[in-house]
């Protein structure tokens, strides 16, 4: 998501109020991380399924449950069916997509129905051995002579005073939306977790919003990174390191982005299918293994699949643009319950 | 044990690549194209003539390295000649390793903006595949095996690269740049001009593109005073020949500036900053007056990026996005593009050059 459909919106949008929508988000952002990470702290080792179960009507939390549960499945059958056609793409042309997507699906499957523990453990591992290499390709696309910066001071002067429209925002939020997951993570914070670096995120943020926005206009100039499908590969793919193992970025940068997306997808089905799974007290086991959240994956995967083969790349944007925008206005409403909620609960 | 059926499933799904082995070949059952080159036929009523150099795998090591054939197939569509070549060999026809397209001369002429947009669209074209104009055509360049070479192809990349030699007058332009300028107001597409001689090329000419087409080629001379401002170059020489000094100087410093004139914006200040040695001359330099020799070298300098810069205005070409910097520094949107192509025909050229000598070499 992060490097295919993000930041095609947000170039798509860079006389709609990209610059101001940049700052606007990060502001924003970093404010509803804090609502919801110092909301969270207040329900010790409880998530946002039995935060709801115990402070809101039956029905209309069971529904709030499986609607956020939904939304977070989505985020990652997104990413995975557009991951799929990028493999398709520029690795194995000759594989069938639908091959691949499910070979995607059974790794995802497998790493999001372990414990809560197990996934961060590998969201942080990913991470760190991940980090390194998006440093190098950004430093390395950042320095070349090929990086115009009169083209980004261009779609920086001259529009910066618009206001942002809908699209620009709710899709720059998107990159900060990683807090949202504290709402199944809390389960392990047993009440000692605390934000150390909260100051950190708006300017990493940022950094990182700006720098996925500008850098292709800076390597494709405003018009022409409007041609790209996948702008970021293109970049990638107009970046060399000449001594580097291999001349060509683009190999570096679609391993990472297999790393990023398939981690992506295995933390929100994992979130996701906790919060469904919560709904339910019982866990249907055979042989001491628990059935409930591998049966909620299985739906998760089968409607993967079924989508798929329905979506070309076309629909699949369209349908990416509108549901970031409800996304937005989702995660306002449960950041805000949340809070309010933990306002009462500690006022009773 | 109890998740032990996961990972046996992801097994079962490992063993279902057999089914497709039509998306995996081996080395040895693929053709590597080193470059490819693409015409306008002058005596059919084809539409291109697309030719591929393959590097051919050696029997052996050492004995016959620098081996490649170049084949050429005439088609309306740059696919069908594709697939037609193709139909000519037994393996696999690779492009990954496709570092050089290069455009005859007659098809660069006319219009080329579909065959780039056809190789960007192309996944297994690099964008960073480099650009070069062929003449008279390209089909002749990729002919050219130069004794100097060790793999096919070899030589020509590393002309234009910069781990390869560093002449002064070849310049560099990769297909990813090619596009961006297709596409940028204020920014337009170049390209070098590769001729081919017996045994080795001579790459020594810039083409000039408007977004589509060669508008003009910049002989040799030109195109240096071109690379170094297009790339401050410093691997550079300067010739100085005035009625007093006669001496060549050698570059290690160069920096250029373009910027405009803050109250007319018809006039554009070329700022450029040149360091260097004396590598030589008619009579010692050492115990004369080198601020004389500075300011011979900076007139003629003066003179040589005039004419240049003048020609590409007249031209109306602008490879160095003087458009750009226009767009940069004005703050109306669009209206600044339509008001700087009306602008950019009568611009003048003030060129502020700035030359320090810093030694004479070994001898005084």
């Amino acid at each position: 998501m992060l490097a295919s459909m993000m930041p095609q919106i947000l170039i798509a949008n860079q006389r709609n109020g990209l610059v101001l929508g940049i700052v606007i988000s990060t502001v924003l952002s970093s404010i509803m991380t804090f609502m919801f990470v110092k909301a969270m702290r207040r329900f010790k080792n409880q998530t946002v399924s039995h935060i709801l179960l115990a402070h809101v009507p039956k029905w209309i939390s069971i529904v709030l449950i499986i609607y956020l549960g939904y939304m977070w499945f989505i985020a990652g059958g997104i990413v995975l069916i557009s991951f799929t056609n990028l493999i398709k793409r520029y690795i194995l042309p000759d594989m069938p997509a639908q091959l691949l997507l499910t070979i995607l699906l059974i790794a995802v499957f497998w790493c999001a129905s372990q414990r809560t523990r197990t996934v961060m453990y590998l969201l942080e591992i990913i991470l760190i051995t991940n980090i390194p290499f998006i440093l190098l390709i950004l430093y390395k696309s950042v320095m070349t002579d090929y990086m115009n910066w009169l083209a980004v001071w261009n779609v920086v002067s001259d529009y910066f005073d618009r206001m942002p429209n809908h699209k620009v925002i709710s899709a720059a939020t998107y990159l900060f939306t990683g807090y949202i997951n504290m709402a199944v993570f809390n389960k392990e914070s047993e009440g000692k977790f605390r934000p150390r670096l909260v100051g950190l995120i708006p300017i990493v943020g940022l950094f990182a919003l700006m720098t996925t926005a500008f850098v292709p206009v800076g390597f494709h100039g405003p018009d022409g990174a409007l041609q790209y499908v996948n702008v970021w590969v293109s970049t990638a793919d107009s970046v060399k390191i000449e001594f580097g193992i291999v001349e060509r970025v683009i190999y570096v940068f679609l391993l990472l982005y297999l790393n990023l997306s398939l981690i992506f997808a295995t933390v929100t089905w994992h979130v996701g299918s906790q919060i469904i799974g919560d709904v339910a007290k019982r866990n249907w086991k055979v042989h001491g293994f628990g059935l409930k959240i591998p049966a909620v994956l299985l739906t998760f995967a089968l409607s993967t699949y079924f989508v798929a083969l329905l979506a070309d790349e076309k629909r699949l944007m369209a349908f990416a643009t509108q549901w970031l925008q409800l996304r937005f206005w989702s995660e306002i409403f449960l950041v805000l319950l949340v809070f309010l909620l933990s306002r009462k609960a500690v006022a009773r | 044990m109890r998740i032990a059926w996961i990972p046996a499933a992801l097994f079962i799904v490992l063993l279902l690549a057999g089914c497709t082995n039509r998306s995996f070949k081996d080395i040895d059952k693929r053709l590597y194209v080193m470059a490819i080159g693409i015409d306008r036929p002058q005596d059919s009523e084809e539409l291109y003539r697309l030719s591929f150099k393959l590097g051919l795998p050696s029997p052996g090591t050492g004995v016959e390295q620098n081996r490649s054939i170049v084949v050429s197939q005439e088609s309306d569509s740059l696919p069908e000649s594709i697939r037609l070549l193709k139909a000519k060999f037994d393996k696999e026809v690779d492009f990954n390793h496709t570092k050089l397209l290069i455009f005859g001369d007659s098809l660069a002429r006319s219009d080329i903006s579909q065959v780039v947009d056809y190789f960007v669209r192309r996944r297994d074209i690099q964008g960073i595949a480099l650009l070069a104009v062929g003449s008279p055509n390209a089909e002749q360049v990729l002919k050219v095996s130069p004794k100097s070479e060790v793999f096919p192809g070899n030589s020509l990349f590393l002309s234009f690269e910069d781990n390869g030699t560093s002449s002064a007058y070849t310049v560099t332009e990769y297909l990813f740049d090619f596009f961006r300028r297709m596409y940028e107001d204020g920014l337009d597409p170049y390209m070098p001009v590769i001729e081919p001689a017996k045994d080795y090329y001579v790459i020594n000419k810039v083409a000039l593109f408007d977004k589509s087409k060669i508008i003009g080629i910049l002989p040799p001379r030109e195109t240096k005073s071109f690379k170094e401002l297009l790339e401050q170059n410093r691997k550079m020489d300067m010739i100085v020949r005035s009625r007093e000094e006669d001496f060549t100087m050698q570059v290690d410093y160069y920096r250029r500036r373009f910027s405009f004139y803050p109250k007319d914006n018809h006039r554009m200040i070329v700022k450029v900053k040149v360091g260097g040695n004396i590598e030589q001359t008619k009579e010692p330099v050492y115990d004369r007056n080198w601020a004389d020799y500075e300011q011979a070298a900076a007139h003629t300098l003066r003179d040589q990026y005039l004419k240049t810069l003048n020609q590409l205005r007249d031209w109306r070409v602008d490879p160095f996005g003087f458009g750009l910097i226009y767009k940069a520094v004005h703050y109306r949107g669009d209206a600044d593009w339509t008001r700087w192509e009306q602008m950019y025909p009568s611009v003048e050229f003030d060129i502020r050059p700035e030359v320090r000598i810093t030694g004479t070499g070994i001898i005084r």
